[in-house]
Formats: C-alpha cells, sequence, structure tokens
C-alpha cells in the first residue's frame, strides 16, 4: 500500500471472521500486530490480522476488508491541511482552476465533506444526480479562488466550509464568510464543463469579472450560425474557423456576458468578437461596452477521460475598459 | 400555406401536433447530446432540459440553431429563450418548448 501514489484512503467495509483464543486483556496492555495483505485491487484491499499479547496469539482476523477510495497526491494536502492548502491551482492571469481528480461516486462524497459545510451539503444533496459533480467543481474552484485572494491579503488559516458562494437571482454567484469569518467585497465568476471548473475572484469595483470554460469538441452544423452574427464570420474564417475557433469565439462572448452580469440571455450574436490578437479577443456587449478577454487551452490530467478546453476570462485592465458609443 | 427556408425540403414538415412536435424536439436533443440516446433517457413532456438533462448553455444555443433549423423563422426561439428569467430557464421542460412551437405553427 505505502507504495501506491493513489487509493490511499480507505474504510473498512467487512470483516469475514475473528476468532478469540483467550480472554479479553485488560485497557492498558500492549499488543503486537500482524498485517498480511492478502489482495489489492483498484477498489478493494483485503488482510489477515494476527493479535498477540506476551507472545501468545489472542486473536485472529480473517477477510478484514477496505474500500479503496480515489486520493491522487493532488489531493492529499487538501485532507492533510484543509486550512492551509487548495485543490484548485493558480493559472498563469490570476484564475483558479479544479480537475476532478475523483472520478469513482463514492470518493467524490468522501471529498465533498471535506469542502462543503452543512447547509452547502443540503444544497449538494437536493441537486438533481446529474451535473451535481460539477456543481461541486464550481464551488471548489469559488472556495479556493476566495481563500488564495484572502491568503494574499495576510489572512490566517481558512478552511473551504468558511466560505459559502450564494447566487442571487440573476444567476450571479457571490462569495460569502460563514462561522464568523468575514470577507472583503469581492466580486466572483466560475464556471465547469466535463471533469473541470475555473473561478476568478477580483475586489468588487475593479475590472469586471467573467469566466467560462468550455470543451474543445466538435459540434453541430448549426451551431456555428447560432453563436456567430454575420459580421464576425470574416473573422472567424481568418482566424482559421472550425470547432477550436468557434469555442474560443463562444467562451469569451460567455466572459464578457458574465462580466456585464447579464449572461447571453438567449443572443450569443449580439456579442460580437471585434477583434483578435493571438489569445486575446475583444468582445463588445449590448450595452456597447468592449471587454478585453484572454483565452487559454487546458486539458484534463491523466487519469481522466481525455480532453481539451478553452477558458476565457475579462481581463483586468481597468484602462481598456470604457463606455463606448453603440455603433 | 407559410413557406419555409429549410433547405432539406425533402423532409415532411412537422405537424402541428404537439407529438409531431415533441418527436422533432426529441430527434433535434439527440443532435445536440448524441449521449443522451446512448443513456437510453426517455425524452417527455415534463423532461427539463437544465435540470434533468443538464444541458449547459451552448447547448442550449445550438438546440435552438437545430430547431431553427427545422421551423425556419416561423418560431423566434432567440426571442422566446430571452424572454425567459434565468430561473425559468433552469426550469425549463420539454413541453414548454413544444407548446411554444406548437402555439407559432396553429
Amino acid at each position: 500500500m505505502a507504495t501506491r501514489s493513489d487509493g490511499n484512503v480507505v474504510l473498512p467495509v467487512g470483516i469475514r471472521e475473528i476468532r478469540y483464543h483467550g480472554p479479553e486483556p485488560t485497557a492498558g496492555e500492549r499488543l503486537e500486530c500482524h498485517v498480511r495483505i492478502t489482495s489489492l485491487t483498484e477498489t478493494r484491499l483485503a488482510a489477515d490480522i494476527q493479535l498477540s499479547h506476551r507472545g501468545t496469539v489472542w486473536c485472529e482476523i480473517d477477510g478484514w476488508e477496505n474500500r479503496r477510495f480515489d486520493s491522487p497526491p493532488a489531493t492529499d494536502a487538501i485532507r492533510r491541511h484543509p486550512e492551509h492548502s487548495t485543490l484548485a491551482r493558480v493559472q498563469p492571469g490570476g484564475w483558479h482552476l479544479v480537475f476532478e481528480y475523483w472520478p469513482d461516486p463514492a470518493s467524490r462524497e468522501l471529498m465533498m465533506r471535506n469542502v462543503l459545510g452543512g447547509a452547502e451539503r443540503d444544497a449538494y444533496a437536493a441537486r438533481p444526480p446529474r451535473g451535481r459533480h460539477q456543481w461541486l467543481l464550481g464551488r471548489i474552484a469559488a472556495k479556493d479562488a476566495v481563500r488564495h485572494h484572502l491568503w494574499q491579503h495576510d489572512a490566517g488559516p481558512v478552511f473551504p466550509a468558511e466560505i459559502r458562494v450564494r447566487n442571487d437571482d440573476s444567476g450571479r454567484p457571490h462569495p460569502e464568510g460563514v462561522h464568523g469569518r468575514e470577507l472583503p467585497p469581492l466580486d466572483l465568476s466560475l464556471a465547469h464543463c466535463a471533469e473541470a471548473a475555473v473561478a476568478l475572484v477580483r475586489p468588487a469595483g475593479g475590472a469586471p469579472v467573467g469566466i467560462d470554460i468550455e470543451e474543445i469538441a466538435e459540434r453541430p452544423e448549426t451551431t456555428r450560425d447560432a453563436v456567430l452574427a454575420p459580421e464576425e464570420h470574416p473573422l472567424y474564417d481568418r482566424l482559421g474557423g472550425g470547432a477550436r475557433t468557434l469555442i474560443r469565439f463562444w467562451a469569451a462572448k460567455e466572459a464578457a456576458a458574465k462580466a456585464e452580469g447579464t449572461g447571453l440571455r438567449g443572443r450569443p450574436r449580439d456579442f460580437r468578437v471585434t477583434t483578435a490578437d493571438g489569445d486575446r479577443l475583444t468582445v463588445r456587449t449590448p450595452s456597447g461596452r468592449t471587454h478585453p478577454v484572454s483565452l487559454a487551452e487546458v486539458g484534463n490530467p491523466p487519469g481522466l477521460r481525455p480532453r481539451r478546453y478553452i477558458v476565457a476570462w475579462t481581463e483586468d485592465t481597468h484602462r481598456q475598459h470604457h463606455e463606448e458609443k453603440p455603433s | 400555406m407559410t413557406t419555409t427556408p429549410t433547405s432539406d425540403a425533402t423532409t415532411p414538415l412537422p405537424g402541428a401536433g404537439e407529438n409531431a412536435v415533441l418527436a422533432e424536439v426529441t430527434e433535434a436533443l439527440h443532435a445536440v447530446l448524441p449521449e443522451i440516446g446512448l443513456e437510453g433517457t426517455a425524452i417527455t413532456m415534463d423532461t427539463r432540459f437544465v435540470e434533468d438533462l443538464d444541458l449547459e448553455s451552448i447547448d442550449l444555443v445550438t438546440l435552438t440553431g437545430e430547431l431553427g433549423h427545422r421551423y425556419g423563422d416561423r418560431v423566434d426561439f432567440p426571442a422566446f429563450f430571452a424572454s425567459l428569467e434565468l430561473s425559468e430557464i433552469i426550469g425549463l421542460s420539454v413541453g414548454q418548448v413544444v407548446r411554444h412551437i406548437a402555439g407559432c405553427q396553429g
């Protein structure tokens, strides 16, 4: 077991047989314990155990069985020092990214208990099974982004359960402190897709926050016309077209729409990508504002189904963010 | 008689009946999310796009594109979705879309 880097979190699920060969030792007596691993699979660990008292076997346990849970090294720190560590990792550009390192549903339940407070666990349980794991991932990314921000500003230990994310009537997420934790005013945006989630946190009143993540995948022909206005086609074609370019445009529009606080309102074509410069797109929203949006490409880590994603987030460039007259 | 800008002229126009529209919406859903078919999830009038099928916003936009392809200008899907509050979109059922389409055709 000690040679394995994953599956080291175990809980007992069964015992085949216990045989006692003498009276129960009194409290405080020292026993010797010998464990022989009899089988080890991806999800199960079985062992026979012998307890000896002063050189004489007192008790034999056969078929002690443990359930093994997904616990790759990336999850070690949050289990051991949750108040000092995150599952999500900060990325160039200041946003946070987390992957679902625990594809097995039972392992996810264990991780859920590590990161959610009581009220959040009820909210989790009330969600429909489809999409529940992504909701959890989004919460983790948001909590970690907020805690990272607090640590950057000299906060001491902050447990994941001290941060809660509330959605207002328009769907916008707001971080709150619980259990006595006070938060400075923060703006938060988060997004999830398949086995990944991202979050972006900035002091309230600064550059508007909007972030999106979308898988790079082929989509039906009709998607392009539903996403792009005719005016965007020349730029889209010049950038090579295809699924990747379409997802880059889409994610940039989503990020800008979130930064506006409105969402796309079912009309992605009204959010126009007007210029492109490498990994930066400019999006003009129906209000006439323009948002510079940065893009990055990330992929699932080994062990998860291979996928590539586009992440888009609004840049923190006050000077470039100004009102323009609608054309 | 309305004309349809649908390019595939050999496909018969879906009838105004809700069952026919439901079949059409189900087909469009399978085009957007092929795994729904693989999982054998039954699509009914009560199925909710976001809560039950876990459609994300790009899936909904793709769906409007698919439906737009099938129904042309007779149904303004972007306007329909834009008229809904976020909470309404989250709870939006297949039946609501089917009745909207049937209403536009009637």
